[in-house]
């Protein structure tokens, strides 16, 4: 609300958003005729559909860590076995659309391909694998939140600097293609906000006149603002579900989706709990319901699809969460000694000891003016993975049976952050 | 990670909406307009005075040309081992759809990435052949797990969707090459096709059809061999909905479970999987695992149970010397592992799964 009206709808030019940049729509990619890709694929027999990849039978999951001096390692989790890829920036953050890692510094994000990936298909899955490498970066300022879309191959990835107020959106064709490029770049005013690709383009987050972030407004695929705007009281933390983008805001959500014709139609889902601030929530990737730690105790979960919202009590207080969304909706949570907790259909079923020590539990990152707790939680459907930065370990944690410890990982590339791929 | 399996699969452009928010369709349509890989090297030296036929599948791509022989060029847009549903076409394919005299398909939403293209050729008026508009269709049916990536929420299920899958029953493939026939016989549906090469073009669509009878009856009595309550096939694989409705099997789809699973795995992982193998009591899974071995062991391990798991060829040929180069060498290669696994006791020669 109270945000600035454009003056003149049809430059697409409002107050507070000015285009700095984009590239002309319809822009094809460079190789989108390279013939080049073709013979790369078929000089590999029993290759996919996908330039330079093969497609397998299963997800090729990996994990993706970076230590204190930047060195970036993967570690197959189907084999066990370890490779160093890439020397980058030692990053704030690390962020993972399930393919690429994006690392977060001051100055920018440098982009990292796993070449691992899954390509989600709705109601079956397919399974890619190609070389990892170091893709380049995006320059910015200010640690950035990064919101990867559904598909690695198609669509974009939105890139926010909080210092400049930069609002970049990646496309996700050229990174597939090996190469950085930005489908637009435009600029609001500086604070701690989001790009989250949507549709055709993105929404990015405005402030209003007391430079609060408010309000979020659909960005078509040019760099030009559209007059499709939704309420969003400090948006902070997006991510794409079947059932639509969802934003989560203080005291609820919105929910983006597009009608038949392509028109972005936002739909705010309010939490239960008036003016709570709604911690970051998250789930395993693709799927409706997420799950985020209650602003006290339990768990809040969010479900996209019905727009409902619940919640797991429990009287311990949790920092990370995630929703499985499986057949018996397990949740994992880290709580603030470090232990990881499982829910099954809403109850308690098991518990771990201390996975995390002293100072992972202290250590946060500074996003705009908001500290963010540094714990990774990643989920599949079949584990869970949590990182001790101090310890240098990964434990996987089967949350089916008991929150048995399955395996621990002490990558030779400390993970000082990690990201798993090839989800 | 274990894979989900449904039997209900390929929603089609309009079912796949209710899985897919519409932001995903857009950007799956997206892929497709904007990168276009792997041009198909245009058949050396083929005649330019040839009529193009443009193919959307291999399977298809195979039988067209079996019926057509050297009457006109054909250009087959999916490779060998890819997959129906993400293939991408490059702009000079999508030119060659344009000019073409003929384009089949495989239809039911098969080829949701094409599918723009499909509609546009449609509507310039290039002439269609759909396969599926002549063949009796059966629904999907859902066997959502839950568990892996399905999604049983609302819009998830929509069974009664058709099957597209029909390539895996030769019968219904029969009533697709003499619909073909009949309509590259006929001079007003196909420009191009000369009197002699129609009549050519009878004579091989006939003897291709007698061709595939004389395999459906061939699959037929392999599988009757098999002990009735074997009938079963327990896979991930989500193809064979028209095999087990014409041979008498039951599909009966489960999570199983992968790599990382498998390292350290967990009764809770092969629940499903042993359930279902205890109660079909079968010998054999067909199974896509990147290590078959491991799932093998780890069930014997684990479970007490011991099974072979086999690989099939489900929505692809493959490439020459696989053994699914032709679609009849798929059927039959298929058809052997099928036969061979379910009811090893009647196994003539030591198993080599491979050879068809």
């Amino acid at each position: 609300m109270n945000l600035l009206r454009p003056l003149a709808a049809s430059c697409g030019l409002i107050l507070t958003l000015s285009i700095v940049a984009c590239t002309p729509p319809g822009a094809q990619p460079p190789n989108a005729d390279d013939l080049n890709s073709s013979s790369a694929a078929e000089s590999k027999p029993g290759h996919g559909a996908v330039a330079g990849a093969s497609e397998e039978s299963e997800a090729q999951l990996q994990l993706l860590t970076v230590d204190t001096t930047g060195r970036v390692g993967l570690l197959d989790l189907l084999d066990s076995s370890e490779r160093e890829i890439a020397h980058i920036t030692a990053p704030a953050h690390l962020s993972s659309d399930g393919r690429y890692g994006f690392a977060a510094h001051a100055a920018g994000v440098e982009i990292v391909d796993s070449g691992v990936w899954t390509w989600d298909h709705g109601d079956h899955s397919h399974y890619y694998r190609s070389e990892p490498e170091l893709l380049g970066s995006v320059a910015g300022e200010g640690i950035a939140t990064v919101i990867g879309g559904p598909l690695s191959t198609a669509g974009g990835t939105g890139v926010f600097f909080p210092t400049s107020g930069d609002a970049v959106l990646l496309d996700n064709t050229a990174l597939a293609h090996g190469s950085v490029e930005e489908l637009f770049r435009v600029r609001v005013s500086p604070h701690s906000g989001l790009i989250a690709p949507f549709a055709d383009g993105a929404v990015v987050s405005e402030t209003d006149a007391n430079g609060h972030p408010s309000t979020l407004r659909y960005i078509s695929a040019d760099g030009s603002a559209s007059d499709h705007t939704a309420a969003c009281d400090h948006p902070h933390s997006a991510l794409h579900t079947r059932a639509g983008l969802v934003v989560i805001c203080t005291g609820g959500a919105v929910v983006g989706t597009t009608a038949s014709d392509g028109t972005p139609e936002f739909d705010f889902v309010a939490s239960p709990v008036q003016g709570a601030v709604l911690p970051t929530m998250s789930g395993r990737k693709g799927r409706p319901v997420l799950a985020g730690p209650s602003p006290d105790t339990g768990i809040t979960l969010f479900d996209s699809r019905a727009r409902t919202w619940d919640s797991i009590q429990s009287e311990f207080r949790f920092i990370a969460a995630g929703a499985v969304d499986d057949a018996e909706s397990h949740v994992v949570a880290v709580d603030t000694t470090g232990r990881v907790h499982v829910f099954r259909d809403g109850r308690a079923i098991a518990v771990t000891t201390p996975l995390l020590t002293a100072t992972d539990l202290t250590a946060s990152t500074h996003r705009g003016e908001f500290e963010v707790a540094s714990i990774a939680l990643s989920l599949d459907a079949n584990r869970a993975y949590l990182a001790s930065p101090e310890r240098a370990t990964v434990t996987e944690i089967d949350f089916a049976d008991n929150a048995r410890i399955s395996r621990e990982f002490q990558p030779k590339i400390a993970p000082a952050v990690f990201a798993e791929t090839g989800r | 990670m274990s894979t989900i399996v449904r039997q209900r699969v390929h929603s089609g452009p309009r079912g796949i909406r209710g899985f897919l928010a519409a932001t995903v369709t857009a950007t799956l349509i997206a892929t497709l307009a904007g990168c276009a890989i792997q041009g198909q090297p245009e058949s050396a030296g083929a005649g330019q005075d040839l009529p193009e036929v443009v193919v959307t599948t291999n399977i298809l791509g195979d039988v067209v040309s079996q019926v057509l022989g050297d009457a006109a060029h054909v250009t087959t847009l999916m490779r060998p081992n890819a997959d129906p549903h993400s293939f991408e076409i490059s702009a000079s394919e999508a030119a060659l759809l344009d000019r073409a005299a003929l384009v089949v398909s495989n239809g039911f939403g098969l080829e949701e990435g094409l599918q723009q293209h499909l509609d546009r050729v449609r509507q310039a008026g290039t002439p269609m052949f759909v396969a599926g508009d002549h063949i009796e269709s059966i629904p999907y049916t859902s066997t959502d797990s839950g568990a892996g990536g399905t999604d049983s929420g609302a819009g998830g299920s929509g069974s009664g969707d058709p099957d597209p899958h029909f390539w895996t029953d030769p019968g219904r493939m029969v009533d697709v090459v003499e619909a073909l026939t009949t309509t590259l016989t006929d001079a007003s549906a196909v420009a191009g096709i000369n009197t002699a090469d129609r009549t050519a073009i009878a004579t091989r669509g006939e003897a291709y059809a007698g061709q595939l009878r004389e395999l459906d009856s061939e699959m037929a009595e392999r599988f009757s061999a098999i002990p009735s309550e074997r009938r079963a096939l327990i896979t991930n694989h989500h193809v064979f909905g028209y095999l087990a409705d014409r041979y008498d099997f039951r599909v009966l789809g489960t999570a199983i479970p992968g790599g990382t699973t498998l390292a350290a795995p967990s009764a809770a992982d092969l629940r499903e999987l042993v359930d279902a193998i205890t109660s079909a009591n079968v010998p054999a899974i067909f199974a896509e695992s990147s290590a078959p071995d491991r799932l093998m062991r780890v069930l014997a391990e684990e479970a007490g149970i011991d099974v072979q798991v086999i690989e099939l060829f489900t929505e692809s040929l493959s490439l020459p010397g696989a053994g699914a180069e032709t679609y009849v060498e798929m059927l039959t290669t298929n058809t052997a592992r099928i036969a061979d696994g379910l009811d090893p006791d009647a196994l003539q020669l030591p198993t080599d799964r491979s050879a068809q």
